[in-house]
Order: structure tokens, then sequence, then C-alpha cells
């Protein structure tokens, strides 16, 4: 499988992303932005650091729940465009196992993760491990008391809901994220354990 | 004036991590700095806009030293329009840095993507809502200037979210 998604992988990330003359950047049918991973952290340390101890978990769902957001939708545009179904080699009515995988590619290829599905049961249950993921990187500056990869389980979710919940834009909400490891913490990789929300 | 920017993008195959110009960097889709900036404007209780300003302040200070760096990029002309290029090739629209001194100076912005996302998510804002602008604009200012974090306080006085041609920029040293 990893053999797989490496071909994936390096197909992705072979296609262009550059900025037109206004900073546009216009690919995989969205406008991307290119930012450093120290400007996403620094923002999420920054925000621990200045929320009230009593608003603190009121801001980690805030922070997950934007992530699934973004996931959602703007994740259908990105997965509906011709750039990625070609790239993974799929074509309309593939099946939503080679939709998850093909994203979790992107999410590598982007510079997210190096993460992978572990275990799926269709329609109910995934189970993504993930040897680095950009917030793991802050253990480095402001270690965690709990999991905090907050946005990768905001991710997680939003990535089941397009393959299995109700078509798209009907299906978002339908699934949760648990982060069950967390390289933040000393694991060897972060966990994350999606099921459907009952 | 016009530069070519160093511009390096490398991959680590084995990490799955992205660099530009040596600095780890992530690719996304421009609705997510729209829906981060509205969770920093509609957080209770304190200003989560600031933390959003000052990390990309930070981000793009330690970018452009690094570039400004290992260019043996001295000249202020030359660093501006770096700053400028910079701003334009991370997506994140176009940036003129209009005077740029120690007192402060002027910025303004033809085209802001973190403004179109939130336009096209949620219409014509009240407020302005380009922090992470104001940011990088104030992190710019320092590594121009040659002056530290914190030196430069950055105002969005109009806003193309809130129905402006252009968004407008006041920045002043820092008290």
């Amino acid at each position: 499988m990893r053999t797989e998604k490496a071909k994936a992988v390096e197909l992705l990330r072979s296609i262009p992303i550059k900025a037109d003359a206004d900073g546009v950047v216009s690919a995989f049918g969205a406008s991307l932005q290119i930012l450093p991973v120290n400007f996403w952290n620094a923002f999420l340390e920054k925000l621990w650091k200045a929320a009230p101890e009593s608003g603190l978990s009121g801001i980690e769902s805030a922070v997950e729940a934007a992530a699934a957001d973004y996931g959602y939708h703007a994740g259908h545009r990105i997965m509906s465009s011709s750039e990625f179904l070609s790239a993974i080699g799929m074509r309309d009515g593939a099946a939503p196992e080679d939709l998850l995988h093909g994203a979790f590619a992107l999410l590598s290829a982007w510079g997210w993760a190096d993460a992978e599905i572990a275990a799926l049961t269709p329609s109910a249950k995934m189970v993504v491990h993930a040897w680095w993921y950009f917030e793991a990187g802050i253990r480095d500056t402001f270690p965690p008391a709990r999991p905090a990869a907050h946005i990768m389980r905001g991710i997680c979710r939003a990535f089941m809901d397009l393959a299995y919940a109700k078509p798209y834009p009907d299906g978002f909400g339908s699934f949760a994220c648990r982060q069950t490891r967390a390289v933040e913490l000393g694991d060897s990789y972060g966990e994350f354990v999606v099921e459907a929300v009952e | 004036m016009s530069v070519q920017m160093p511009f390096v993008e490398e991959f680590d195959t084995k990490s799955g991590r992205r660099f530009l110009n040596s600095d780890a960097s992530l690719v996304l889709c421009r609705d997510a700095s729209a829906l981060f900036t509205k969770l920093a404007m509609e957080s209770e209780g304190f200003d989560a806009t600031l933390p959003l300003a000052e990390a990309m302040e930070e981000a793009a200070y330690v970018a452009l030293k690094l570039i400004y760096l290992s260019s043996e990029i001295g000249g202020a002309e030359e660093r501006k329009s770096i700053a400028e290029e910079y701003f334009r090739a991370a997506g994140l629209g176009r940036l003129s840095l209009i005077s740029v001194g120690l007192a402060g100076g002027a910025a303004e912005m033809s085209r802001s993507s973190v403004d179109d996302a939130w336009m096209e998510k949620w219409g014509v804002s009240r407020l302005p809502v380009n922090h992470i602008g104001r940011g990088y604009i104030a992190g710019a200012f320092a590594a121009i200037t040659g002056q530290g974090l914190g030196s430069f306080a950055v105002e969005e006085k109009e806003s193309i979210a809130s129905g402006n041609a252009l968004s407008r920029f006041t920045v002043l040293a820092a008290e």
C-alpha cells in the first residue's frame, strides 16, 4: 500500500502550483496558498496561550470544527477536480475507498502529514495512522498535556463525510474523530479514529 | 523594480514534508485562511486576531530574513520587491509596499486571497478581515529595515472584503 501511496503522492506533487501576477494560485479546482508550517503552529500555540483557561476546550472544538468545514467543502472541490481524479487514476463513480486513499496521498503531497488508512470499515469506521503531521511540531515549543492535532481530527472526519455520508453538501457532520495516539505526546505515530455519529 | 526571487521547492519523500527555501510549508485552499480568520474574529473573551497577525509576522520575518541572508540581499528596494514577490508566490495576493522606513510607511493590496475567500463564503464584511495580511506587512517591514519582531504596528484602514477596490494599510513604528 505504501508503494501505491508513494506513486500517488509523486503524481499529485508533480502538478504545478504557481501563482499568477495577481498572487492567485489556481489548481485542483480551487485557489490555493503555500504557507509556512511555522505560521500555523505559531498561531495555534498563541491561541492556546491567549485563551482563558475556562474557554480552552471551546477553542479546541472551534479549531476542529473550522478544519472539518474546510476539509468538507474545500475537500469536495479539490477531490472533484480533474487534476486530483486523473492523478490517482479515478473516474466518476470510483469506490469511496479510492477517494479516501487519494485524499491522504494529497495530504502528503501538500506537506500536511505522512498519513495513511490503517483500518477501514466502509460507512462505519476508519483508523488513520500518521507518522508525521504538522501539528505535532507544537511539542518542540509548547508541549501539550493532551492530544492536540485538532485540525487533523477535523480533516479526517470530513473525509469520511465525503466518502460515505449523504451526497455533498448534505453529509457534513455524519462522522466524529478521536485522537488516540499523539506524536506531540511522545507516541511514535498519531492515531485518529473516525466513527459514524449515532 | 522586478526581481527574480530565490524560490526553491523541495520535498522529502520519506517524511512527506514540503519545503520552500528550506522552510517547511504546506499547500492549502485559501478557504482555510478565511475560516481561521473568522474563528479568530469571533472568539469570545479574548482577541484572537492578535495571535493570527503575530504568527504571520513571525513567519514572514523568518522566511524573508532567510532569503535576504542566503542571497546577500542588502538593498532596501530589492528587499521590498522580494517581500512583495514572496506574498504573490504564496498565493496571498498582490501587495505593494508603498513606502518603507524606520518610522513606518504604507502598503496596499489590489488582490487579497483572504478577502476573496471571505467574500465568497460570507459576503461583505463590516470589519477588515486581513489579519494575516497585516501580520505579513509587519514582518516584512521588520525584515526589510533590519528591525526586530514587534517593531511595527499595522492597521488595515480600507478593506477589499468591506467593499473597497483596494485594501490599504498604515504602518507605524511601535511605541
